[in-house]
C-alpha cells in the first residue's frame, strides 16, 4: 500500500513471482508500476504491507542478488561508461572485472570509454542494463526496459531478456506495452490504478481468440438459434452484427451448416483474431 | 563486515566517485593554494589594513600566535570546501545516483554513513593542512620561542570545519539542488545569522545570539586582533570557550540526527 500525499499509488497487492519465470507488470501510464517495483527495492517506503526476496533473507543482502534497472539510468555524467561500472563492481563487492564482458552483450564495448553525458537515451538504457548485470544476479527488475530504444534495439534487448531467463535468470519487468509483456513474459500481472485486475500465466491471460462475426437478414431470428448452437461460450449484440466466442475445435464450416439446417442463410461470416489490445481493453474496463 | 571494513569500503566507493570530479580538485587545490599565498602576504606586510605604522592584520607568525592567525585565515577560506561538499551531496539527487547505490545493495543509512564519512574525513584532512601550513609559516616568519604553543587552535579549527560541513551537508539534503543549497548556504551564513546573532545578543543582553549553528564556532576562531585586545583587556564576561567548543558539537550532533531521520524516512 501506498500513497503520494492523498493519491493512492497502490492499493494493496498480493503477488507471488515464481523462481524461472519472465513476469510482466502490464499496466497504463500512472498504474503503479514503477512505484510497486521501488518498493521492492527499498527506494520507496510502503505505507503498509510488505516484500520478501528469496523465502525472506535481509532485503539489501537479496538486493546485491538482484540486478535492476529502475526509472531511469542513474550515473554520474562526468564520469565515462567504465568508470561508472567500477562503482556498481566496487558497491556490490564483486572481486571479478566483468565490465568488458557486460558491455559487449549490450554492444557498448567501443564507446566505455565515453563520458556517460555523451550517451543518447538509448545508449544510457544500455549502459543501466550493463549495471544491472555485473553482479550476475539471480533477479532482473527491470522497469520498461526497451524505453528510449529503436526498433533494432528493442529487438535486440527482448531477445537478450529471453536469452538470460534461458540461463535460469528470473526476470521481473514493468511495461505499458502489450505486444512486449506477450513476447517476452510467461506470467502476467495487471495493475490498473494501483489495483490488482488479474494475474496468471501469459497463455491464460492474453490468449488471443478467434470469434466468429456474423449477419443475416432476420438478426432476432439469427441471435435465437445461434443461442442454441453447442461449443459457442458467448454470443455478443454488435450493430447489424452478432459476434460469437467459440470453443477452439468450431470451425466456419460447423457454424454455416448449424445454422443452415435450422432455416438460417448467413449473409455475412467471418472468422477474427480477437486483438491483444481489444482483449486489454475487456481485462482493464472491467475493472 | 566489522566496521573498519565498512567505513573502508564506503570510502572507496566515494573515492571513486569524487577521484574524476574537476570541481574536486579545482576547489581543492584553490584551497590549498590561497591559504599559504594570503599568509606569507600578511605575513611580509605586503596585504595589510590600515594606513601608515597601523596595519590591523597581524603579522604575527611566532608560535604561538601563528595558530590563531593561520586558523583564521582558514576559516574564511575553508567557505570553498563548504561549498564543494554541498556540491558533492547534490550531485547526488540531481544524478539519482544515491538511488542507485541503494538500488545495488546499501542501506539507505549506508549511503548516509557515507557522506557522513566525507564530511568527517574532509575536515581531518583540512586541519592537518593547516596544521602543516601553520609549521611552514612559523619557522619561515615567527619565532620559535615558545614552540609549538597554542596548537589547541587546531582542535577548534576541526571542529569549525567540521560544523561548516555538516551544516552545509544538511542544508543539501533538504534541498537537493546544489545552486538552491549554495544560495541558501551564502545567505544564511552571510546574513540571516549575522543579524539574528546581533540582534539576540542585543535583545537579551546575554551572549545567547553566539550560540547559534555556525556564530557558535566562529567564536572559537575569532579575527586575530579582536583575540588579542581580548588578551590584553582581560574581559571577564565573554563565556568560556569550551562552552562554545560543546555547543559546537551538539550543533554537529543535531545536523547528523536530523539529516538521518529526513534521508531514512523519506522516498527517495
Amino acid at each position: 500500500m501506498k500513497s503520494y500525499g492523498p493519491i493512492p499509488a497502490l492499493k494493496g497487492i498480493s503477488l507471488q513471482i515464481p523462481e524461472g519465470s519472465v513476469f510482466g507488470i502490464l499496466g497504463p501510464n500512472g498504474s503503479g508500476k514503477t512505484t510497486l517495483l521501488a518498493i521492492l527495492l527499498d527506494v520507496l517506503r510502503q505505507d503498509a504491507g510488505k516484500y520478501e526476496w528469496f523465502g525472506g533473507i535481509p532485503a539489501h543482502e537479496a538486493r546485491k542478488q538482484i540486478g535492476a534497472l529502475l526509472e531511469t539510468p542513474n550515473f554520474y555524467p562526468y564520469m565515462s561508461a567504465y568508470d561508472n561500472l567500477a562503482i556498481t563492481a566496487k558497491v556490490r563487492g564483486l572481486t571479478t572485472d566483468r565490465r568488458d564482458e557486460v558491455l559487449a552483450m549490450l554492444g557498448l564495448l567501443e564507446r566505455k570509454h565515453s563520458r556517460f553525458r555523451t550517451f543518447s537515451l538509448g545508449m544510457k538504457q544500455r549502459l543501466a542494463l550493463a549495471a544491472a548485470l555485473l553482479g550476475t544476479p539471480k533477479v532482473l527488475v527491470l522497469d520498461e526496459p526497451t524505453n528510449g530504444l529503436d526498433p533494432v534495439g528493442i529487438a535486440e534487448i527482448r531477445n537478450l531478456i529471453l536469452e538470460l531467463n534461458q540461463q535460469g535468470i528470473t526476470v521481473i519487468m514493468a511495461s505499458h506495452i502489450l505486444d512486449e509483456v506477450e513476447k517476452v513474459c510467461t506470467h502476467v500481472a495487471i495493475l490498473k490504478s494501483g489495483t490488482l485486475l488479474i494475474q496468471g500465466a501469459v497463455d491464460d491471460i492474453l490468449r488471443s481468440e478467434d470469434v466468429f462475426e456474423l449477419s443475416a437478414h432476420d438478426m432476432q431470428a439469427l441471435e435465437n438459434i445461434v443461442q442454441n448452437m453447442p461449443g459457442l461460450r458467448k454470443i455478443e449484440k454488435k450493430k447489424d452484427l452478432l459476434v460469437v466466442y467459440p470453443d477452439e475445435n468450431v470451425t466456419p464450416a460447423m457454424i454455416n451448416e448449424y445454422c443452415f439446417s435450422h432455416g438460417m442463410v448467413l449473409t455475412h461470416l467471418v472468422l477474427k483474431k480477437n486483438s491483444l489490445e481489444r482483449r486489454f481493453m475487456e481485462i482493464t474496463e472491467k475493472a | 563486515m566489522n566496521l573498519y571494513m565498512k567505513i573502508r569500503h564506503l570510502l572507496s566507493v566515494e573515492w571513486l566517485v569524487i577521484r574524476k570530479y574537476t570541481p574536486f580538485w579545482v576547489l581543492s587545490i584553490m584551497f590549498m593554494a590561497l591559504l599559504p599565498l594570503m599568509n606569507i602576504l600578511i605575513a611580509k606586510g605586503i596585504l595589510r589594513v590600515g594606513g601608515g605604522d597601523i596595519n590591523i592584520l597581524s603579522n604575527a607568525y611566532s608560535f604561538s600566535h601563528v595558530w590563531g592567525n593561520v586558523s583564521y585565515w582558514a576559516s574564511i577560506l575553508v567557505i570553498f570546501l563548504t561549498i564543494l561538499i554541498i556540491i558533492l551531496t547534490t550531485n547526488d539527487f540531481q544524478n539519482r545516483t544515491h538511488r542507485q547505490r541503494v538500488i545495488e545493495g546499501w542501506l539507505k543509512k549506508d549511503y548516509y554513513h557515507a557522506k557522513c564519512l566525507i564530511v568527517f574525513i574532509g575536515s581531518i584532512l583540512t586541519t592537518c593542512y593547516v596544521m602543516f601550513c601553520g609549521l611552514a609559516l612559523g619557522m619561515l616568519y615567527g619565532a620559535m620561542s615558545n614552540f609549538p604553543g597554542n596548537m589547541y587552535k587546531l582542535i577548534y579549527f576541526w571542529i569549525y570545519t567540521l560544523n561548516y560541513f555538516g551544516f552545509a551537508m544538511l542544508l543539501s539534503i533538504f534541498l537537493k539542488r546544489s545552486g538552491l543549497a549554495i544560495g541558501v548556504f551564502i545567505f544564511y551564513v552571510f546574513i540571516i545569522e549575522t543579524i539574528a546573532v546581533n540582534l539576540l545578543n542585543w535583545q537579551t543582553k546575554t551572549k545567547m545570539g553566539s550560540f547559534l549553528p555556525l556564530e557558535s564556532s566562529d567564536s572559537l576562531l575569532p579575527f586575530p586582533l579582536n583575540a588579542l585586545v581580548k588578551e590584553v583587556l582581560q574581559q571577564t564576561n565573554e563565556p568560556a570557550e569550551w562552552t562554545y567548543v560543546l555547543a559546537s558539537l551538539i550543533w554537529v550532533l543535531l545536523y547528523y540526527i536530523i539529516g538521518r531521520r529526513k534521508l531514512l524516512r523519506s522516498d527517495w
